[in-house]
């Protein structure tokens, strides 16, 4: 069940949903929340590497930080998507959601119609800007305004309550996009010992 | 002065100009400087250097010297990868002291791990601006300013307290503050124009005025250097409370001796806490009492509040709703991480308890968030003035 | 500091060649070194104070004073000549090594 307009900024009165800095209260639509393209960016460049390497079984290759490249531009400024680039973004707004919602973001119509995709959910309680990877998948490059309402976030009330502090998480308060790591990842390292064992490897 | 050397030196002035003629600046403060340094360069390389006297080839090398100066700041600004977030902190506390309209903020993060700096491309008033206002008609009424941060630190807001530090010593070197007062003050202890007091405090932070192995102009050398190392860190207790004092104490080790260049550690603690708890001490009198003299009467005060800390607690940045609170951010994430006893897992339910970097990590993003928000509904809501005008 | 050091010491140099450039009959900076000269006599009649001399000429000001009070004091600044001016300048040029880092 998606909340309404007047759940969504019922939950935000009684301080279970914060939205920092809500710049206008017209962001908040019948059955969502417009949120704005925030001012940090990770650009996906051309590594040293042959490719990035999600795994942990060829470790001599090395972070996935060379593939990408850190800029920031100011609320109003301009940044050129290109074609078929994955950009890492996030929302200009840093949001906390109560334990008992989920959030589902979109690129709101009038960029999605422009080639440019991204679907992602927020967990119930999760806190920070909301990291956001943006694809253009026009053969052209779009030339987005920092602070344009591009994405939208529906809100679908979960049943029963969720602590997103039940385990320890990666991502608390972040205010800018990450590039992913996957050194620490417990999950690959099985199943790398996995590989080394089936493949005789030390 | 060799004309054959000065003509290189120009040439090198050309060559490092047509790699940045084409630079755009999204400041049109720093275009219009870009613009006159060219104008600048225009007129000299019409200038026949054979035919001018000693002085004037003088002026012409301090000339060319002056450009490059203003394209090694503008080529170093790094303003799309600099926290600007950082760079509002400071223009707050800098107009304070400073008006507004002289100057223009660039920045540069640098690898060394110490480069934490406010330099002037050149003194507010220098000379060298008369003449080039008076021979070629171009007159510079900004100043470049540039803020440097070691690259490794551009997100730490624990260690960016030095910068405070580092804009006092820029506010003292224009105003001559901590060497007219160190002049004034070694003069009067000479002459035992003191009282008993104001003698017991001035050798408790300058206690090698009582070492016969000195000079009195040694002593005086000291004296102004330690002062404006004092000057600093008060102007900087200003904005960030004793903030400065938890960093400088544990980079030092508690440094109980005194350098050439600084006083012990100990002495500058000392003097910050009683600045910023209101005890009575001769030598804060003294640097209260010139800085309003010389400064038309801008005073060193605290100018910063106790912002309560329920935000943070909850994961949330800080609703800031004017300037002076900014700096207040620093003091919240310095007092949450020396007095941290798990607020931050038991606030939030937290299954698990936090590794320090992760909290690091926490302070460091809502201080970050907290100003950004800041200067975003700042921009959005003049900017809503400047349409409906 | 080193920065100080240096900065200033170039504004001591400037000086000094607007100085040199009145001797040799350019009146270009007569008025700017009247200025500067008017706040050093001020101080060396004690109607202006340390911290209240132009703050931006302060290093050469406290160098002209500190060479050779008397002379400020007894100066006709309206009606400098030139041997003045190179007493003047030759006050700038004392104590060259004198250090501020």
């Amino acid at each position: 069940m998606y909340l309404t307009k007047k759940k969504i900024i019922r939950l935000i009165e009684k301080k279970r949903l914060y939205v920092r800095p809500l710049l206008e209260n017209s962001q908040i639509n019948e059955v969502s929340l417009d949120l704005r393209l925030g001012t940090d960016f990770f650009v996906s460049v051309q590594g040293r590497d042959a490719y990035i390497n999600a795994s942990h079984n060829h470790s001599e290759y090395g972070d996935i930080d060379i593939f990408f490249q850190e800029t920031r531009r100011r609320i109003g400024e301009t940044f050129i998507v290109y074609p078929q680039q994955t950009v890492l973004a996030s929302s200009l707004e840093y949001i906390k959601m109560p334990n008992d919602v989920l959030g589902i973001i979109s690129v709101r119509s009038t960029y999605s119609r422009l080639g440019l995709s991204l679907t992602s959910i927020v967990q119930p309680g999760y806190t920070g800007c909301l990291s956001l990877e943006l694809t253009n998948n026009n053969k052209n490059p779009i030339n987005l305004t920092v602070g344009s309402c591009l994405f939208q976030i529906r809100f679908s009330q979960i049943s029963g309550s969720q602590n997103y502090f039940s385990r320890e998480r990666k991502y608390i308060c972040q205010v800018r996009p990450f590039v992913p790591s996957f050194t620490n990842d417990s999950e690959l390292a099985q199943l790398n010992n996995l590989w080394k064992v089936e493949n005789k490897k030390k | 002065m060799n004309v054959q050397l000065l003509e290189l030196h120009l040439s090198q002035l050309i060559s490092a100009w047509s790699k940045s003629k084409l630079n755009i600046y999204s400041d049109s403060n720093k275009d219009s400087y870009h613009q006159q340094l060219g104008d600048l360069l225009h007129y000299l390389t019409k200038e026949d250097f054979s035919k001018l006297s000693i002085i004037d080839l003088e002026f012409r090398k301090r000339t060319i010297d002056f450009i490059f100066k203003g394209l090694e700041f503008l080529d170093k600004s790094t303003l799309n990868a600099f926290p600007i977030e950082i760079v509002e902190c400071l223009n707050v506390a800098l107009n304070d002291w400073i008006d507004n309209n002289d100057y223009i903020i660039v920045t540069s993060l640098n690898n060394s791990l110490s480069s934490f700096s406010f330099v002037p491309s050149l003194d507010f008033d220098d000379p060298l601006l008369l003449f080039i206002k008076t021979n070629y008609n171009v007159e510079f009424k900004k100043r470049l300013i540039q803020i440097n941060l070691p690259k490794s630190f551009s997100k730490d807001y624990f260690a960016n307290v030095v910068l405070y530090h580092e804009l006092g010593h820029f506010v003292d070197i224009k105003y001559k503050i901590s060497e007219a007062l160190a002049k004034v003050l070694f003069q009067d202890y000479k002459n035992n124009k003191l009282s008993a007091q104001e003698v017991i405090d001035l050798e408790l932070f300058f206690p090698y005025l009582t070492n016969p192995e000195y000079s009195d102009n040694a002593k005086l050398d000291f004296v102004k250097q330690h002062f404006g190392e004092y000057f600093s860190d008060v102007f900087a207790a200003q904005y960030i409370g004793k903030c400065s004092n938890y960093y400088i104490d544990y980079v030092t080790n508690s440094n109980s001796g005194t350098s050439v260049t600084h006083p012990s550690t100990l002495n500058r603690i000392k003097l910050v806490n009683d600045f910023v708890d209101g005890n009575k001490n001769s030598i804060i009198d003294c640097l209260l009492d010139a800085t309003q003299q010389i400064t038309n009467n801008r005073t060193l005060n605290k100018r910063y509040n106790h912002i309560n800390s329920k935000n943070f607690l909850q994961l949330l940045p800080v609703e800031v709703t004017h300037s002076n609170q900014l700096s207040s951010l620093y003091l919240l994430g310095w007092e949450l991480w020396q007095n941290y006893d798990l607020q931050f897992e038991k606030h939030n339910s937290m299954a698990y308890k936090l590794k320090a970097s992760k909290r690091y990590e926490i302070i460091n993003n809502l201080i970050e968030k907290s100003i950004s928000n800041y200067i975003i509904t700042e921009s959005w809501t003049k900017s809503k003035l400047n349409v409906s005008n | 500091m080193l920065y100080s050091y240096s900065v200033e010491d170039e504004k001591v140099q400037i000086f000094s060649m607007f100085i040199e450039n009145i001797i040799n009959g350019d009146d270009s900076y007569k008025a700017e070194v009247k200025r500067v000269l008017n706040e050093v006599k001020e101080l060396s009649l004690e109607s202006k104070t340390l911290f209240s001399i132009d703050r931006n000429y302060f290093t050469i000001i406290m160098k002209l004073f500190e060479s050779n009070p008397q002379f400020f004091k007894e100066v006709n600044l309206d009606d400098l000549k030139t041997a003045e001016y190179q007493v003047i300048e030759d006050s700038l040029k004392k104590n060259e090594n004198f250090i501020y880092a």
